[in-house]
């Protein structure tokens, strides 16, 4: 059985940034990025004894990254979780145009397809360099090199962030 | 969004206000869940295969198994201990061990951990060697599954009446031109499990079954393997790579040893055959 303290902690150390990921890469649906986490958590837990002393947060992220990206997968989708909470938490505060970027960037990474989107979140988010991205993704560098640069020319273009395109030399 | 400075702090800001809460008890709960399912699944196919094989053919060519669909084994180095000792014909076997092994599949984007179990009862036990995909923890690949009658002195019987039986069972998982991982099981208890060939000597690790009072080895080492079907024609083979295995109780002293023969060394499936290597 996994220690419970060392796992509790890894759970509440890992959760944030685990939900951030999964929200990214589900372009903002809560209730699946949730379900993503759970499912991450639960793949770790089983595998706690073997991935323990090694990047167990890795594991969680790729677990994360494959669960979504991997077509085959979605098709068994695991049950819907119900939810009492809103995908969008107020917190009072909206700072000018915060909620509307918010909104107006999820909707162009919904544009992406999943793998597009990963790659993005991987590079991007979790600065990933390409190699690793590749690795995490089990494909190849210029799969993603040109995956890449794909994902950039449609958020570049995307009606969404209109105002606010990528430059091209940028694109590295 | 200028440029990808931009694309990182949006980003970041995006996913700040995002709340997610996962519970580690939730997590448990789920796991306990999956676990309940996967061996319900695993317990129910051998409990069919078991009850199809006559007692008569219980030593023979390996039994290759549809994926099973069981978790991986969760103890890495020496397994969980199964069912409380008794020794009892009718008790339920149940350990499983995580080699350590892993094996890349590149082109089924994974790599898969070699796991060995003891599975079955004390009077009908059987060997098992599969591949856990470490993708999603499950044994899902073709599982080489081994019967081994028990004689009524704890030991392993032959395929006659007549013939003499045996302490010793082991499977070698060939893993490269000099790369193998051998494991099996003494029927006995061992303080310590030698293998070797081509005149290297390895140790192997160990873990005991309280319930039948076998030992569980393995160890993966530098070794060329064995050719395939070596212990399975009517003709002895002799070489050139033998493999000797040797049972050391706890002041050190040989209490069994067999070199070759048709329970050592059997054949395992994994993953990548009929793949490229």
């Amino acid at each position: 059985m996994p220690d419970p303290e060392a796992f509790d902690d890894f759970v509440r150390a890992c959760s944030v940034r685990l939900g951030r990921i999964g929200s990214l890469l589900t372009g903002g649906d809560v209730a699946r990025a949730e379900d993503l986490v759970a499912e991450a958590f639960t793949r770790v837990y089983l595998a706690w004894p073997r991935i323990r002393a090694g990047d167990a947060f890795g594991y969680a992220r790729r677990t994360m990254v494959n669960l979504h990206t991997d077509w085959w997968r979605r098709q068994v989708r695991g049950p819907e979780v119900l939810t009492d909470r809103p995908p969008e938490l107020a917190n009072g505060v909206d700072p000018p145009g915060d909620l509307a970027q918010r909104d107006s960037l999820f909707r162009a990474l919904r544009r992406l397809t999943r793998r597009e989107r990963a790659v993005v979140v991987l590079r991007y988010f979790a600065d990933l360099t390409e190699q690793d991205t590749a690795e995490e993704l089990g494909i190849s560098l210029g799969t993603v090199k040109s995956t890449n640069a794909r994902a950039l020319a449609k958020l570049r273009v995307s009606p969404d962030l209109v105002e606010l395109a990528v430059s091209p030399q940028e694109n590295s | 969004m200028r440029n990808i400075d931009d694309l990182r702090q949006a980003l970041a800001a995006e996913s700040a206000g995002v709340v997610i809460q996962v519970s580690p008890e939730r997590v448990r709960r789920r796991a306990r869940a999956v676990r309940t399912r996967r061996n319900t699944t695993v317990v129910g196919l051998l409990a069919v295969v078991a009850m199809a094989v006559p007692g008569v053919l219980l030593v023979g060519r390996p039994i290759l198994a549809p994926g099973s669909g069981a978790s991986c084994p969760t103890s890495a180095a020496t397994g969980e201990p199964d069912a409380k000792p008794s020794g009892e014909p009718g008790t339920q076997l149940d350990q499983s061990i995580g080699t350590g092994v892993l094996i890349p599949v590149p082109e089924r984007h994974t790599q898969v951990e070699v796991v060995i179990k003891l599975v079955g009862t004390v009077q009908q036990p059987a060997f098992v060697v599969g591949f856990c995909d470490l993708n999603d923890s499950a044994v899902r690949w073709p599982t080489t599954i081994m019967y081994l009658a028990r004689a009524p002195d704890g030991t392993i019987s032959g395929k006659y009446d007549s013939d003499p039986h045996f302490r010793f069972f082991s499977s070698q998982v060939a893993l490269g031109p000099d790369d193998v991982l051998d494991a099996g099981v003494y029927a006995g208890s061992a303080s310590r499990v030698t293998v070797t060939s081509e005149g290297r000597e390895s140790d192997a690790a160990t873990a005991h079954s309280d319930a039948s009072g076998w030992t569980l080895f393995w160890v993966w080492r530098v070794a060329a393997p064995l050719p395939p079907g070596y212990n399975s024609t009517p003709v002895t083979y002799t070489g050139p790579e033998v493999l000797t295995l040797t049972a050391y109780d706890g002041s050190g002293r040989v209490q069994d040893t067999v070199t070759g023969g048709f329970l050592v060394g059997n054949q395992v499936q994994d993953p990548r055959d009929n793949l490229p290597r």
